[in-house]
Formats: C-alpha cells, structure tokens, sequence
C-alpha cells in the first residue's frame, strides 16, 4: 500500500516547478532608461523582475556595432542598484550599443528585450547650477530690473566646444497662476525691465544640449521687488512734446500750402459753357432772345452725309469688276465716276488711275478718298503678280491718306474664289507717318461692322498716310517698288 | 642701436599680431555662422525624424538596416571627445565637407520621394526636406569660403558614393528605406554640428565669449 502511494506522489516529486517552497527562475529585467549627461560617458539602469525567492545576480551585456564581440559592463557600482555606469574610456558616441540583461539564479536565466543606445539620442544634461535672481536699479532711473544669473551644470565641457548648452527660463509671479517662458540661448545671464511694485517673483532655469533633450528645472530662486514709485511723468513729457511738434510741423505745412490744398479738398466746378450763352441773359431775357442766341449756329448740327461711301471696291480689271459676285450691287455702267450708290461702290484700278491723273491729285489732298470710309481692293489672282502689287499699291496709297479711311481689304481672288462669298480682310495694325499703312498678317473674317477697330492695333495718331506690310496678305514677295525706307513707290517703273 | 632695435621688432610684432588678429576675426564670424548653420540643420533633421517616427510601423524597426549601412559609414570619424580634440583643423574641415559632399544627392532623392511618401505628415516633411537641402547647400558654400583662407590641406574631400539606394515598392519598404536615410543623416548633421562647434570654440582664442 506505501508503495502504492509512492507511486502516485513520485510524479509530484519529480515535477519541475516547486509547490510548497516558493522559488523560481529570475522574472525577466526591464530596460529603465540610458542617459548622457555631458556626451562622455552614459548610464543605464533597469528594473529587474521578481528573483524568484533566490540571489539572483544580474549581467549586462553589450555589443557595439563597430565590432562582433560581446563585452560585460565595466562598472556596476558607481551608479547605484541596477545600473551600469559605462566611463569615458568605455564610451563612444555615434556608436550604436545594442544591450542586454540577463538575470540569473539557481534555477535558470532569464534575458530582457535587447535595447539599441546611441549615445547621440541620450543626451540628458544636469540642471543649470547657482541660479541667483535679484532686483537691480539702473544707475541713471528710479525703475527696477530683475536680473538672473546661472551657471552651466557641472562637469560639462563648455570650453572645448564639445557641449554648448541653450538655456530656458520660467518666470511667475507669486500672485499669478501661469509662467512666462523666456529663451535665453547660450547666455548664462537674462534681466527683465520694467517690474510691478511690491512682486515676489520665482524663477527657474533649465538646459539642453545640441536640440536633445531638456533637464529638469533648477530649484526655485525667489526675488521681491520694492515698492518704488514709477517715473510716469517723463514718459508723459515726451508725449507731449513730440505730439506738439507734429501739430506745429503740420499747421506750417498747411498754410504754406493751402491752395494746394483747398484746390484737393473743394475743386473748381466747371462753369456752363455753351457758346453764345449767356447767364444774364438767362436771367433777364426774353425767351426769343435766349433761342436765338442758342441756336445761333444752326443747332443742332447736321453733317452731310451723302456724300460718304461705305466701300469703295477697287477691281484690277473691268472683267473681273463684271464678274464679281459678291455684292448684290452690280455696276451696270462703266461710268466710274459715278459716286452715288452707297454703301458700295465699284471702280478698276485704271479708272481710279485716271481720275487721279485728271484731277492732278496729290498725294495728300484725294477728293475721293475724303468720301470714302473704306477701301476693299479685289485681286484677281491669276494675273501677273507684279501687276498686282503695283495696282494695290497704287490704290491703297492714292487713298490711304484721307482720314476717314479705317478699312483697308485687300483680297486676293482667283476666278473660283470669285464665286464664293468669302470675305478676307486685312486689319489695319498701324499708321506710319508718311504714306503708310501697316497691315496685319493674318486674314481675318470681318464678324463685326466695318467700322474702326483699335483693338489690339496700334494707336491711330495720325491718319495721313499708309504703307503696305511686305509681309501682308499680298500676292508677290518685295518688289522693286519698294524703296529703301520702306515707302511704296506710288507707280511703277 | 639696442633700443632701436627693439622698437623696430616691437612694431613688426604689434603689425604681424593686428594682420593675424584680423585675419582670425575673419576666420572667427565664418566659423560662427557655420556653426549656427549646422545647428539649424541638425535641429531640422532632429525634427523631421520625429515626424516620421510619429507614424512609423513597429515591424519597419525590425526591417531597418544596421546604421553601419550607412553610405557614409565607412568614413573614419572621431568618436568621443579626446579623439576629437586631437584631430587637426585641417583634417576636421575636410571630414566635414566630404560628409556634407556625400549627401548632396541622397537628399535630392529624398526629396523627390517624400511627396509620395506613405505618411499623413508627407507635405511638412517634403517642405522640411527642401529646407534641409538649402541649409546643406548653403552651409557648404560657406565652408568652401572657409577652407580658402586656410592651407590647401582642407581641402581634400574624400569621396563617398551614394548607390541609390533601393527603394522597395510596397509602402512599408518605402518608408523603411526612408526613415533609414534619415537616420543616417541625422547622426551625420550631429557630427557635423560637434565638429564645427568644436572648432569654434579653438578659434575663439581671442574672443573668449564665443565659448
């Protein structure tokens, strides 16, 4: 029975773990932290699990990335329980360490997380030291400042350059309930100006190194400003003085000034202007008196306009005048003088030609051209080209210095293109001098009424002449009747 | 005669002291603002780090490279205080200028990936890159005015090729990939900063106050 009950327990016996005596392997460590405090050497502390009810010792390991072998920690008192101080001989920064602890006891071992260090992103600097705040009095006014001085924490390297701190303060009064945060940047001094009367002010300062992270706050320093009385009254003379200034400058300016001003401020209104009118007589007058006066000149104006053309349309030739298509208005005689078929009129380059000759015309006084609005030139392309030219020419330029003149069309018309009604204009885009008319390139369909266009055409100063663009929609390249200004000649040589 | 003499070294020490006191000061302002350039970079590259990291996936860390992947790893550089006191102006410039050199192009690469970055904060880091690349720009071209006032042993700059780096195509190699360069470069500006703060500061000889 004994055996029996042997049995049975045995396998309780030999169980891996303990019921009754309570201990086991390590539990496992926890990474706390690793801190630099001035970029030389660096520390790391842990939190160890439970040990399980048996000593328990600690190892940490570390391997550098520059190497493949595994090294122990050099030192683990200096810093305290659980930590590892590693020294300036042992410490390299840029260099990532790559950490691990193992607890161990009688019963096994247990390996915390590895943790990856590089001394660079550990930088934790102790907090500023000897921070002194005290109310100061400018030598030269009444008015208090309070200045704070403090010194880098010990045992960083600030003459080497291997460390330079930036500070920041914090500033409360006791009264109040938020701080005011000050930057001080490498300066180891800050003062503020212009304190209440009768504060207490606290004050601390804190550090960080290379933009990493910031210490804790230096213990509280407390500074009391006296009750003074302020010196408000200079600031008030100053006010005065300058704002009388301002005044007197300003009343010099305006009454030197007061035509100018009165001409901005009230303007001259215009009086009525009718010629012949006369406000007396408004007045006093009769109201047959004040007619006549008005209407003196035949108001209200009336210009003749019979005599206006809308188109005059030059043909090269009689046959193809004959031929045209385009308008509705056929010449029915070969009397060209006739004049008296608005909107259109039709006339041969020839007829043109000799008219002129008749009337000895000179180039700057066309009795036609006065009555022409505008010019639509008809080429028939298929004649000789050279005769072409010359005939536009000939026929822009005998009327191109009338003023009245905004259109000039110049198409080119093969016999088919005579049967269609295709209407190519060219644009005027600019008026020389002297017997010039400058033509625009591309032909464009007329889509509004012939009239004037400045548009994106160049201003239209002087209407007394024009000139052919060689380039223009003309048939035929440069010719010999071009002279060397750029002139056409009138007629050909 | 003795006195004489003795006036005439005298006036060539006070005149060879003003040309050395002038041509340090010069030296002194260039140093200066380098060093606020350099400062400016690596609090840049510090916070765009933790823009990155704010969304960054916990598998990517156990994808991320060992930093002496590095394109620049292979440069020797000083790695704690004493070695970098012992280094000579000379040879600190020129690991300066070759480390700035050497991420020229890797920037300009980032920079071109960042708008299509997998990340909610990808403008602010774009933005923030193209400030980064200004201040390396600039901070190198004050440096080459540097190293022309000093011998022609600062200028040697060792080469250090970047080969591209492959980006990956799914978003977590990306961004991987991404905050690696960063990362390198961010231990990179912070060599940089050091060093010139270092250097600085043994300049400042006759303006203690600058230290």
């Amino acid at each position: 029975m004994w055996e029996k009950v042997l049995v049975n327990l045995m396998p309780l016996l030999l169980l891996p773990f303990p019921i009754c005596t309570g201990v086991s392997p390590p539990g496992q460590p926890v990474h706390l932290y690793c801190r630099s405090p001035e970029k030389e050497t660096f520390t790391c502390r842990w939190e160890p699990g439970s040990d399980g009810g048996l000593p328990t010792t600690y190892i940490l390991y570390y391997q550098r990335e520059d190497s493949d072998e595994t090294f122990e920690c050099p030192d683990y008192q200096s810093a305290g329980d659980h930590s590892c101080f590693f020294d300036r001989t042992h410490t390299s920064i840029w260099v990532t360490y790559n950490i691990t602890i193992v607890a161990s006891n009688s019963l096994g071992r247990t390996r915390s997380d590895p943790l990856e260090v590089d001394v660079m992103n550990i930088v934790y600097p102790n907090a500023p030291e000897n921070l002194t705040a005290s109310v100061e009095f400018l030598p030269s006014e009444d008015s208090p400042y309070l200045l704070m001085t403090w010194e880098p924490p010990h045992g960083l390297d600030v003459h080497s350059g291997w460390t330079t701190p930036t500070y920041q303060l914090r500033i409360k009064q006791e009264k109040q309930n938020e701080w005011e945060e000050y930057v001080s940047g490498k300066q180891t001094q800050f003062a503020i100006y212009s304190l209440p009367p009768e504060a207490l002010f606290m004050v601390q300062v804190q550090c960080r190194i290379d933009h990493g992270l910031w210490s804790e706050w230096s213990p509280m320093v407390y500074a009391e400003v006296p009750n003074y009385t302020r010196s408000d009254k200079s600031d008030w003379i100053v006010v005065g003085v300058s704002l009388s200034f301002i005044v007197l400058v300003g009343t010099c300016i305006l009454s030197v000034k007061r035509k100018y001003i009165k001409h901005c401020v009230l303007p001259p209104v215009p009086g009525p202007k009718i010629k012949g009118f006369d406000g007396q007589l408004l007045k006093n007058g009769r109201p047959e008196d004040i007619l006549n006066a008005v209407f003196q000149q035949g108001f209200p104006p009336t210009v003749s306009c019979k005599d206006q053309l809308e188109y005059l349309v030059v043909f090269d030739s009689k046959e193809s005048m004959m031929n045209s298509p385009t308008e509705s208005h056929r010449p029915t005689s070969t009397e060209t003088t006739s004049m008296l078929d608005p909107p259109y009129f039709y006339a041969d380059l020839q007829s043109i030609q000799n008219l002129s000759a008749q009337q000895q015309i000179d180039a700057s006084e066309n009795p036609i051209a006065k009555h022409i609005n505008n010019i639509k030139i008809q080429v028939n392309s298929q004649n000789n080209r050279d005769e072409e030219l010359h005939m536009d020419r000939t026929a822009v330029n005998m009327f191109c210095t009338s003023t009245a003149i905004g259109y000039v069309d110049v198409s080119n018309v093969t016999e088919e293109e005579l049967n269609e009604n295709q209407l190519n204009y060219s644009k005027v885009s600019g008026v020389d001098t002297n017997n010039v008319l400058l033509l625009q390139r591309e032909i464009v369909q007329p889509k509004s009424p012939p009239f004037r266009e400045k548009g994106n055409l160049e201003e239209f100063t002087s209407q007394r002449s024009c000139y052919l663009d060689k380039t223009g929609p003309i048939p035929g390249g440069v010719n010999t009747g071009l002279k060397d200004n750029g002139y056409v000649d009138t007629m050909p040589m | 005669m003795a006195q004489q003499k003795s006036i005439g070294t005298r006036l060539h020490l006070a005149v060879l002291c003003m040309v050395v006191s002038c041509q340090a000061i010069g030296l002194n302002d260039l140093l200066e603002r380098a060093a606020q350039r350099s400062d400016k970079l690596h609090s840049l590259s510090t916070s765009l780090m933790s823009d990155l990291d704010s969304h960054f996936p916990p598998l990517g860390r156990m994808l991320m490279p060992r930093p002496s992947m590095c394109h620049t790893s292979s440069l020797q550089t000083p790695n704690d205080k004493q070695q970098t006191l012992r280094v000579t102006e000379n040879e600190l410039l020129s690991l300066i200028r070759s480390l700035l050199q050497a991420w020229s192009s890797p920037l300009f690469q980032l920079s071109s990936e960042a708008p299509n970055l997998p990340h909610p904060a990808a403008s602010a880091i774009h933005s923030k890159l193209r400030e980064l690349q200004d201040h390396t720009q600039s901070l190198g071209d004050g440096l080459d005015i540097l190293v022309s006032k000093m011998g022609p042993s600062s200028q040697l700059i060792s080469a250090l090729p970047f080969n591209g780096g492959d980006v990956g195509q799914d978003k977590t190699s990306r961004l991987v990939n991404f905050n690696f360069l960063m990362s390198c470069f961010r231990r990179d500006s912070h060599k940089i900063d050091s060093f010139l703060k270092v250097l600085r500061c043994r300049a400042a000889k006759i303006r203690p106050e600058a230290c």
